[in-house]
């Protein structure tokens, strides 16, 4: 079996992201597998609680955003040589139950990266639901590749085609910037449903990094 | 004088004062020392000598005094603006390359 990276990104997430790498390192075979969380700038103890569940801790001194933690984690993960990446959340949206299912379509050599993708039922805010239905949209639009949830961050990746993606979003663009080099790249996209869940409502993507990221995604076509 | 030159010529004064202590704290070096002190005595002299402008006015297509001003100190904003995007831009790009250099040098042996 190939060496196998999770990396979560994660800032002042102490109350979560202890439980998260538990719960990753109990799904996952840990003589495959690495967990890797990379604390952007928390001022709380995320990077403490985290090395004590079992993660390898990289630690960003100041917040660069989401985009340069995973680009840090990644980084790390394919040079201590994991061949196949998973991305997801420190905050517990992301349940490391269906990381099997993640992986699988990789694994069985028909994608070079699976998105996971959550249902848009009540579970998710209001003002979610309509934001990813807008920037889903816009992506099947602006880049013809139609794909149900273009800002799930629950991810997996070959460290071959993380090549491809490399990214220069900082911010919670990172996830449509990746697709947009996947889509260029011709990379094989696959999509698995995932659990939804939202701890909460207050933390993530705001309504003005979705119009950011709607702005990136213009750029992007023009580029 | 009128109310408005006073106003233009106390401020270029000033600042002409705090560009030359930003200077000798070593804060602005010699080139933007001296950038920066030629705008405000461009300042007070346009200020203080109005008329000396007219004579651009014409050729310029401008109906007043007040809007080539105007117009002039926009288009000078727009150049700063610019200039400090790109400083923050630049800067940005090597903070995050120093702060992910410096997470990936001090991670723990697995």
């Amino acid at each position: 079996m190939s060496p196998i990276a999770v990396v979560i990104p994660a800032r002042d997430e102490q109350g979560r992201v202890g439980a998260v790498v538990k719960r990753v390192r109990s799904e996952a075979d840990g003589s495959t597998t690495s967990v890797y969380v990379v604390d952007d700038g928390s001022q709380d103890g995320t990077a403490a609680v985290a090395r004590e569940a079992g993660a390898r801790v990289l630690r960003h001194r100041v917040n660069l955003g989401k985009g340069a933690a995973l680009l840090t984690g990644a980084e790390a993960a394919v040079k201590a040589g994991a061949q196949l990446l998973v991305l997801m959340d420190a905050d517990g949206q992301h349940d490391p139950g269906d990381l099997s299912r993640l992986l699988e379509p990789i694994q069985a050599g028909r994608a070079d990266l699976v998105l996971g993708y959550r249902l848009f039922t009540r579970e998710m805010p209001a003002a979610m639901r309509l934001g990813n239905t807008v920037l889903s949209g816009l992506f099947a639009t602006l880049f013809g590749v139609t794909l149900r949830d273009t800002q799930c961050g629950y991810r997996a990746v070959t460290a071959k085609a993380l090549g491809k993606l490399r990214w220069s979003a900082l911010d919670y663009a990172v996830e449509t910037e990746m697709l947009v080099h996947a889509a260029r790249a011709g990379l094989r996209i696959e999509e698995v449903p995932i659990a939804t869940v939202y701890h909460d409502r207050y933390k993530g993507t705001t309504p003005v990094d979705g119009l950011r990221i709607l702005a990136n995604m213009l750029r992007w076509r023009l580029a | 004088m009128t109310g408005i030159q006073l106003v233009a010529v106390a401020f270029a004064a000033v600042m002409a004062f705090l560009t030359y202590t930003a200077w000798r704290r070593g804060e602005l070096d010699n080139r933007e020392s001296l950038l920066w002190m030629a705008v405000w005595i461009a300042l007070a002299l346009v200020s203080l000598f109005p008329d000396r402008l007219r004579a651009v006015i014409a050729p310029l297509q401008v109906a007043r005094l007040i809007d080539l001003v105007m117009v002039a100190g926009i288009l000078f904003l727009a150049a700063v603006v610019f200039q400090l995007n790109r400083s923050l831009r630049r800067l940005e790009s090597k903070l995050v390359q120093l702060v992910r250099s410096l997470a990936l040098k001090e991670e723990p042996p697995c």
